[in-house]
């Protein structure tokens, strides 16, 4: 069967949950403004990026969404990609990172297992279950994860105990021993008397973008908005950290001028400082240095500035920093078929 | 529309394939037949509860589980011998003991590698209620029986016993938790003593030996004290801390094993020496007179009964006589398995043309209390993967199953007037016991020759309106 290429790149965002306004935030931030004409409609546009059809789905939907196929891009938790995906790995995390999201998948046992410090001392009491004919029971979203993890460890006899929401209440509950679940800030857990285990993160996860990658390499068209959108997306980041800064200094030439800044190489910008000349009315040798600096330098780079008699010091926030290709873009497509992959 | 394919791990049988396999599956239920095991046919889907008690977490993983549309756990079932004493503790009290039972049929499970994985087939059998050394002769030899029926070469019957490892860590004196952790490292333990820090090093860091008190906060705070001084501070603490959500434990659990966790586990040097020793047993392999002695040896030096080995010898020396046993014998302790019910015998058939093993057994006291039965239940049982012993008898006579040379007919009608005459030439034909196709499509008689011949049919039979038959065998290049 010939299928007709795909003119519109579908694009599925988190419509709930943790990830649903920072996700809006962090495509506004990028320059990637979803417009979305109503709360009540499941779909949107990024003016910006024409072609560019948006669908709002529930985060636990969203690595189906993709694989499937109903969307080629997707953004959600990396939790929930590793999970759910398929192991054919016909989705992949574009971009791991997208620095946003964070949560940890951890362990947690009642505060009262007092002799429960560790995942080691978890191994411990499962040999010690089973010889009692008993079964360690643990209360999970994520069993794939969990199970992995595991083994890993040399833990083989548990029971999974599957649950989706206040999982933390399934000790209290009694269908569980233990959980292992997501948490940011280990509130919720220590509220309902339950403690992590040393060693007992299992994931370390934040928002990633994900795409289908069969159906993007199937349209010329998609993967080019796909690729302006990692494009994009990775400069954003990639800036993210920077300051540009921008001062006049007076000397007698753009070599002394670089002299004085360069003595302090770490805060003279990536690649050195660029040095231009000031063109004014009274004839004194003003020249415009400007470099970019990281954020938490910055008022470090401002004093060697001034130490170098520099005035008119201004900074501003890099939107976006380009490099030569896209690495993530040029992983996927263009180096072999899976690099890339997480 | 994507077209949908076929999962990874499921295969099509085409029909000369699944002749051979049914072939070898009737060979396979008549010779186990032979020694009395009736045929019991089970469910494919079980509760998902019934192998989650057997295995535990291992093969648990590669189950395919669903909720089915009440709401119950279910499981396409991984293996037979759960499902084989469920339906004895079911009907316990109508069922004579010893039992005997074979079985046949598909078992799922999910690979991701795809090496004996997803959908294959076995044959096995399963002797309850026997603790006796015949029982064992009678399994291991019915077991090695089938390779020797099938005329197959260069296999290895590999048996170990479970118990002489239980004897020698019996004399050594370790914990129960340790006894476990010991089986479970056999693995690694067969390597030989170079194994045997690693393996130690990971018990000390599940905390199952200790060479000195740790030196925190709440082993400070019992110091000095006896135990049940030890256990009254330590209900103490947990009282304090408002904590009341146990799961399946209570409090005395948890002060106990926590005064065991301060006060150190077993002695390092005890636990070490069993280590040492069981390293030696795991490493004893070859010839079985060879193989006693060794055992012996290791027995003695562990200061342990010598009644495990003798009952071992025993019953080598019985079974040597078995069909196909004498030459195909191996000891090889390091098979001993780690779960919880096994005991006694364990066994492997191999064969150098398959990397998995032919065929695992061995004997499983313990299940039958696992599964909920009050009584405990002696019990052993094997079973063969009959893809395997398929691909291993490839290309021998003994396997084959049905003949790929050209026969039967393909009647053709000579126009739509010779529909009904067509008809009854081929009822009559297969009357007579002979494989009839019809032609459906209309097709004329250069086309219908060549789909017999592209079918492997022998004849093209054209019947015309009178009745009147013309053959034309597809083997000649006459038309």
């Amino acid at each position: 069967m010939t299928a007709e290429e795909e003119t519109t790149l579908r694009l599925v965002l988190p419509s709930d949950g943790a990830l649903h306004e920072p996700t809006l935030n962090f495509f506004g931030a990028c320059g990637l403004s979803v417009l979305r004409p109503n709360s009540r409609r499941y779909t949107g546009t990024i003016p910006a990026l024409s072609g560019v059809e948006v669908l709002f789905q529930r985060t636990a939907d969203i690595t189906e969404k993709v694989e499937e196929g109903s969307a080629e891009l997707g953004v959600t938790g990396l939790d929930r990609l590793l999970e759910y995906r398929h192991d054919d790995h016909t989705v992949a995390a574009l971009i791991n990172d997208l620095r946003y999201g964070q949560c940890d998948f951890v362990l947690a046992v009642p505060n009262s297992w007092l002799d429960v410090t560790s995942v080691a001392d978890l191994a411990d009491l499962a040999l010690e279950f089973r010889q009692q004919g008993k079964q360690l029971r643990i209360a999970t979203k994520y069993p794939r994860l969990l199970r992995h993890y595991l083994f890993d460890r040399g833990i083989n006899y548990f029971t999974l105990v599957p649950a989706s929401g206040t999982m933390e209440a399934a000790p209290a509950a009694g269908y569980a021993d233990l959980i292992a679940d997501i948490t940011a800030t280990g509130t919720t857990l220590r509220e309902n008397q339950l403690k992590i285990l040393e060693e007992g993160t299992i994931l370390v996860s934040q928002a990633c973008l994900i795409g289908n990658i069969d159906l993007l390499k199937r349209s010329k068209t998609c993967l080019k908005l796909a690729r302006s959108i990692m494009e994009v997306m990775e400069a954003h980041l990639r800036a993210e950290p920077f300051f540009r800064v921008t001062a006049n200094v007076q000397g007698t030439s753009p070599q002394e001028v670089s002299g004085t800044v360069l003595a302090r190489p770490d805060l003279a910008g990536l690649r050195g400082p660029t040095i231009a000349r000031v063109y004014n009315v009274e004839e004194q040798d003003w020249y415009s240095v400007s470099l970019l600096i990281k954020k938490n330098q910055l008022l470090e780079a401002v004093d060697h500035l001034r130490s170098c008699g520099a005035v008119d010091i201004a900074a501003s926030q890099v939107t976006y920093l380009f490099n030569g290709f896209s690495t993530a873009y040029h992983n996927l497509f263009e180096n072999g078929e899976s690099g890339g992959e997480c | 529309m994507k077209s949908v394919t076929r999962l990874r791990g499921m295969h099509d049988t085409p029909q000369d394939f699944w002749l051979r396999k049914r072939n070898l599956q009737d060979r396979l239920v008549q010779l186990i037949g032979s020694y009395g095991y009736r045929y019991l046919e089970t469910p494919i889907l079980e509760s998902t509860e019934l192998f989650l008690r057997k295995s535990g977490g291992e093969l648990t993983s590669r189950m395919y589980s669903f909720t089915d549309a009440g709401s119950n756990s279910v499981s396409l079932r991984p293996e037979f011998t759960s499902p084989i004493v469920r339906h004895y503790l079911e009907h316990a009290q109508d069922v004579a003991l010893p039992a005997r039972w074979q079985y046949a049929g598909p078992v799922f499970r999910y690979d991701k590698g795809g090496q004996g994985s997803g959908q294959f087939t076995q044959v096995g059998a399963e002797l309850l209620g026997s603790s006796s050394v015949m029982s064992d002769v009678e399994l291991l030899g019915l077991a090695s029986h089938v390779p020797f029926q099938l005329g197959l070469s260069g296999y290895q019957i590999r048996v170990a016993d479970l118990d002489v490892v239980h004897s020698v860590l019996d004399a050594v004196g370790v914990s129960e938790r340790a006894r476990t952790f010991i089986i479970e490292s056999v693995p690694q333990l067969k390597e030989g003593r170079k194994a045997v820090p690693g393996v130690l090093e990971r018990a000390r860091h599940l905390h199952l030996a200790v060479e000195e008190a740790p030196d925190d906060a709440l082993s400070q705070a019992i110091q000095g004290l006896d135990d049940t001084q030890s256990r009254k501070v330590l209900h103490g603490l947990l009282n304090w801390t408002a904590a009341d959500q146990f799961g399946q434990r209570d409090p005395d659990e948890v002060v106990e094993r926590l005064l065991r966790k301060l006060r150190g586990g077993d002695d390092l040097a005890v636990l070490e020496k069993a280590l040492n020793l069981i390293s030696d047993l795991a490493g004893i392999s070859g010839d079985p007179a060879a193989s006693v002695a060794a055992l012996r040896a290791v027995v003695t030096a562990a200061g342990a009964n010598m009644a495990a080995v003798d009952r071992f010898e025993e019953f080598l020396n019985l079974v040597r006589s078995e069909p196909g046993v004498a030459q195909s014998l191996v000891v090889d302790l390091g098979l001993v398995r780690g779960l919880a019910y096994y005991n006694g015998l364990v066994f492997e058939v191999t064969h150098p043309r398959c990397a998995t093993p032919l065929a695992g057994g061995g004997r499983y006291d313990g299940l039958a209390r696992a599964l909920g039965s009050p009584d405990p239940l002696p019990a052993l049982g094997f079973a063969y993967t009959l893809e395997s012993l398929l691909a291993v008898t490839e290309g021998s006579d003994n396997g084959k199953g049905g003949a790929s040379e050209a026969d039967g007919a393909l009647v053709m009608a000579w126009d739509s007037e010779s529909y009904r005459p067509a008809l009854q030439a081929a009822a009559d034909l297969r009357q007579q016991g002979v494989q009839t196709e019809l032609d459906v499509c209309g097709r004329d008689l250069s086309q219908g020759l060549d789909y017999a011949r592209k079918m492997g049919i022998a004849q093209v039979i054209v019947v015309n309106r009178d009745g009147q038959q013309t053959a034309h065998d597809t083997r000649s290049r006459q038309r």
